[in-house]
């Protein structure tokens, strides 16, 4: 074999790794690049060298982790990033609720040390407004966060679907570019891309076929993309609550099966779910007890007084009756309305649902708990009475039927005041115009236990504001943790993935080298030639 | 271990704004001097928090309370002390009044200056608070305690409620007292008034006094009715008994009290005698009695026994009326002294609830500002760091 065509083939496998090398460098800090390495071989019977082959650095294990850690640090951020904004709003200010229920109860305060006096009287009917506007803007804040969230579920499902395609369509390239005998490294890294993004949404398992192609499906082992195929996820108002999203799998043969909370507890989908089932419902459901509380404690009282004019009392607040849906599975024709009943004591923060059957009547559970709650029902007024409610039923309920009561989700937001006179205010129990003993029964709900009869309302404030800083620092905590465990893989996956430039530098000073040394093998083969000729 | 340039780079851009996230944090802390502003920043301090704010409130809330209670009851003091002047000067001219050698125009003088005392009492009576609230009309605080009815007596228009507030979480106090417990009462140590009827007799009394606060049916009012029997002589009937007869100048004790009886009552003349609480006590009809009797000439020997008998009447009454007056007196005063020790008390557990506060959602500034030092300097470390690694390069050298 000749001297020129060894020093060639040492040019072509230069170019080729001084190739590698450039392509290494210039994507140094590309998403998603695998770092490639020119492997050489020496050519059968001392012919040069060959480039066997140009492979990726790549790890399978360490990038499941990789992806896995993802996920769980993806749904720990979102959840961060949403209980922020509920930790900011029970910020400590002066327009917080307790300084504003404080507020409240000092200008009852001032209306019982002179209960004629008007301007004293106008005075705790703006303090109620206010407390009313600040309940409303916290309630509508958070109904708003919760309709966000339910958006971004939306959003979110529809770029699973968007990514399973892709990854679907990428799987088809790759198997066909291997059985032609070609891998190209690009389609693999792109695919490995799409994977890790849909792992930041969604915790998947990703199984690699024989024909290099992946199944990636979901904790549950349905699959979202199968070879070439990929399979939708969607999202429809809840049976049990048309105002939340639930998510459903839609199988091959188009049928739908919902998927629970638990199949998707990873990823930002998991961490929006969790906070809007947990955190978000929690917070609205406290609040709107307060609201609640507070109404149906003042409203009695009014009832019990005389206002400056001496007529009796009218209510002081007024708040949304409970929210009852019937599930959309429901084979009866029962409507459930709901009212608190006057005594309110025991009403909870919980949701819950109550369920007909034919053989044992209503029975209703706490949704948080999961308890079975007493009820009692008066079959002649088909009134359902439990936890400070009544619940009318008209028309007939089937067997199975189930209904979600949720007592006080939007009493924040409904809370207003029905006073707008200060002279409504029935600060008194006789006509006198001084009478000031209901006002100091109602300054005394202050301190009194009306919220579920055991907490006053700055101590179910307090008790609010304990559990959503408790449960970001715990969230902030967990994600700081899974942070450095994500960085650490990241390190692990990039120490074999990544590229260094120092490498790639010394490659290339390494190769330029080795090149011109091939040019010179080629430099001297012409020149032994030209001996030859020479002679001549 | 071999390290891509994009974890080098990743890393020590990640470190340096995680020092600068908490640096600022720290800045924050230092240039607001808190700690707690979100519940996460430290759950547990930000809900006792609420809980230590809350009781300031309350705290304040009493404050304010006793702070108005000062108010009232320290003006209803002087109005009462003026009261106090007022049945004083009256006494003084029930006491020149019974003085025999007085004539006609002179008692009418004395009656003229009694309607002074009157007028001012009734103007006492109707004081009203700064929020123009009279201040002793109980809950009726919109209309005069006391006004003339349409036979001009003057009528208590009031109620027998007082306003009362919470000056602590467990006291509650009544910030007055209505114009019937001043003015329609006398003190539980009253003792007993007698009161001639319309007599026209020359009957006088003098008592009653107490004998034997152990007799049976001491205490209970009776009615002595006078009558001439068939043989001439004056006799009497204790409550509608069996005539008994009369003796001039003679001591009775009945009901455990005492009463010496002088001169010659008529037929039909009566003397009732009752605990002072169960007489109507009304310090105004006292004094409008009074008036009237004393702008009656004197003419005949009847004429001067109803007088003596009104003064002595009037001058029980008058006494008791001032004891009462000073009762209440002496309540306001107490309930002034215990507002005082209650200020104390309260201006303590503000001091200690701020503390309390502050200790809870305060910075520290020595630990604040030492840690906001150092955390500028391993900021400083950091950016320095990463800008010195991202000029290693081989690159450099080709």
């Amino acid at each position: 074999m000749s001297i020129t065509s060894i020093g060639v083939s040492g040019l072509t496998a230069a170019q080729i790794a001084l190739a590698t090398s450039s392509n290494n460098t210039t994507n140094a800090y590309t998403d998603g690049y695998t770092r490639q390495v020119a492997t050489f071989s020496a050519s059968t019977a001392g012919n040069g060298v060959q480039v066997s082959s140009v492979d990726r650095q790549y790890n399978q294990f360490v990038t499941t982790q990789l992806n896995s850690s993802t996920s769980a640090e993806s749904a720990l951020s979102t959840y961060q990033t949403e209980i922020d904004q509920i930790d900011s709003l029970l910020a400590d200010s002066d327009a917080s609720l307790d300084t504003l229920l404080q507020s409240f109860f000092s200008a009852i305060q001032t209306l019982t040390s002179d209960a004629s006096d008007t301007a004293a009287r106008e005075e705790v009917v703006g303090a109620a407004e206010t407390l009313a506007s600040q309940f409303n803007q916290l309630g509508s804040y958070l109904s708003a966060m919760a309709d966000d969230v339910n958006n971004q579920i939306d959003d979110q499902v529809t770029q699973i679907n968007d990514l399973s395609a892709q990854i679907a369509t990428l799987n088809g390239q790759i198997s066909l570019s291997g059985s032609l005998g070609s891998t190209s490294n690009d389609l693999l890294d792109q695919r490995d891309l799409l994977v890790s993004q849909l792992s930041e949404l969604v915790a998947v398992d990703v199984t690699v076929q024989d024909n290099g192609s992946y199944t990636v499906a979901l904790s549950n082992g349905l699959a979202l993309v199968s070879g070439g195929d990929s399979f939708e996820l969607a999202t429809e108002a809840s049976a049990s609550d048309p105002s939340e999203a639930s998510i459903s799998y839609v199988d091959a043969a188009g049928n739908s099966v919902t998927l629970g909370d638990s199949v998707l507890d990873s990823g930002s989908l998991g961490g929006l779910l969790e906070l809007r089932d947990t955190t978000l419902a929690d917070t609205q459901n406290q609040l709107g007890l307060m609201a609640v509380s507070l109404a149906q404690a003042f409203n009695t009282l009014q009832a019990q007084g005389i206002d400056l004019n001496g007529d009796s009392g009218t209510a002081f607040f007024s708040v949304a009756d409970p929210l009852v849906y019937g599930n959309t599975g429901n084979t009866g024709d029962a409507t459930v309305s709901a009212s608190f009943s006057d005594d309110v004591s025991a009403l909870t923060a919980s949701d819950y649902t109550v369920t007909w059957s034919d053989s044992e009547g209503f029975t209703v559970t706490r949704n948080d708990t999961g308890a079975s709650v007493d009820a009692s029902y008066d079959s002649s007024s088909a009134t359902l009475s439990f936890a400070g409610m009544n619940l009318t039923v008209s028309g007939t309920a089937a067997d199975g039927d189930s209904f979600l009561v949720q007592p006080t989700r939007s009493a924040a937001s409904s809370f207003t005041t029905l006073i707008s006179e200060g002279e409504q205010i029935a600060a008194g129990t006789s006509s006198g115009s001084s009478d000031n003993t209901n006002a100091l029964a109602m300054l005394d709900l202050q301190t009194s236990d009306i919220v579920g009869g055991k907490a006053t309302l700055s101590e179910t404030y307090a008790s609010l504001v304990s559990d959503v800083g408790s449960t970001a620092t715990r969230v902030a905590a967990q994600l700081e943790t899974q942070s450095a465990l994500t960085e650490q893989l990241t390190t692990l996956q990039q120490s074999e993935s990544g590229v260094n430039l120092d490498e790639e530098a010394a490659n290339l000073i390494v190769y330029q080298q080795y090149y011109q040394a091939c040019a010179k093998i080629v430099e001297v083969g012409t020149t032994v030639l030209d001996t030859i000729l020479d002679i001549s | 271990m071999r390290l891509s340039s994009a974890t080098i780079y990743n890393q020590n851009l990640n470190s340096m704004l995680a020092q600068q996230s908490e640096y600022q944090q720290a800045a924050l802390e230092v240039s607001s001097g808190t700690r707690v502003v979100n519940p996460s920043d430290d759950s547990l301090a930000a809900a006792q928090a609420v809980t230590v704010r809350q009781s300031i409130a309350a705290n304040e809330q009493y404050a304010d309370s006793r702070a108005a209670i000062t108010t009232s009851l320290s003006q209803e003091e002087s109005t009462l002390d003026s009261i106090n002047d007022a049945i004083t000067s009256a006494m003084s001219l029930v006491v020149q009044a019974g003085n025999g050698t007085l004539s006609d125009a002179d008692r009418e003088s004395l009656a003229t200056s009694l309607q002074g005392i009157y007028d001012t009492l009734v103007t006492l009576a109707n004081s009203t608070d700064s929020n123009g609230n009279y201040l002793f009309a109980g809950y009726q605080s919109q209309s005069p305690a006391f006004a003339e009815d349409a036979d001009g007596v003057m009528t208590y228009q009031g109620d027998d409620s007082v306003v009362s507030q919470q000056v602590s979480a467990t006291q509650s106090m009544a910030s007055g007292d209505n114009g019937a417990s001043i003015f329609l009462s006398v003190s539980s140590s009253a003792g007993f008034i007698a009161e001639a009827g319309d007599n026209s007799g020359t009957l006088t009394f003098d008592g009653p006094d107490i004998a034997d606060s152990s007799a049976a049916n001491y205490g209970s009012a009776f009615t002595l009715t006078f009558s001439v029997a068939d043989d001439g002589s004056t006799q009497y009937s204790l409550d509608g008994q069996d005539p008994v007869a009369y003796t001039d100048g003679e001591t009775l004790e009945i009901n455990g009290l005492n009463l010496t009886l002088s001169g010659t009552p008529a037929a039909g003349d009566s003397l009732t005698v009752s605990a002072a609480a169960d007489a109507d006590p009304d310090v105004f009809a006292t004094l409008q009695n009074l008036i009237t009797t004393l702008q009656t000439p004197v003419e005949d020997a009847s004429d001067q026994a109803a007088l003596s008998n009104t003064l002595s009447t009037a001058s029980r009454e008058l006494s008791n009326a001032q004891d009462n007056v000073l009762t209440v007196l002496t309540s306001v005063g107490t309930r002034l002294g215990q507002v005082e020790v209650l200020d104390t008390i309260g201006d303590d557990l503000a001091l200690s609830y701020t503390e309390r506060l502050s200790g809870l959602v305060d910075a520290d500034y020595t630990e604040s500002i030492s840690r906001y030092v150092s955390l500028q300097v391993s900021m400083q470390a950091a950016q320095q760091t990463f800008a010195s690694v991202q000029q290693l390069s081989l690159f450099e050298y080709i």
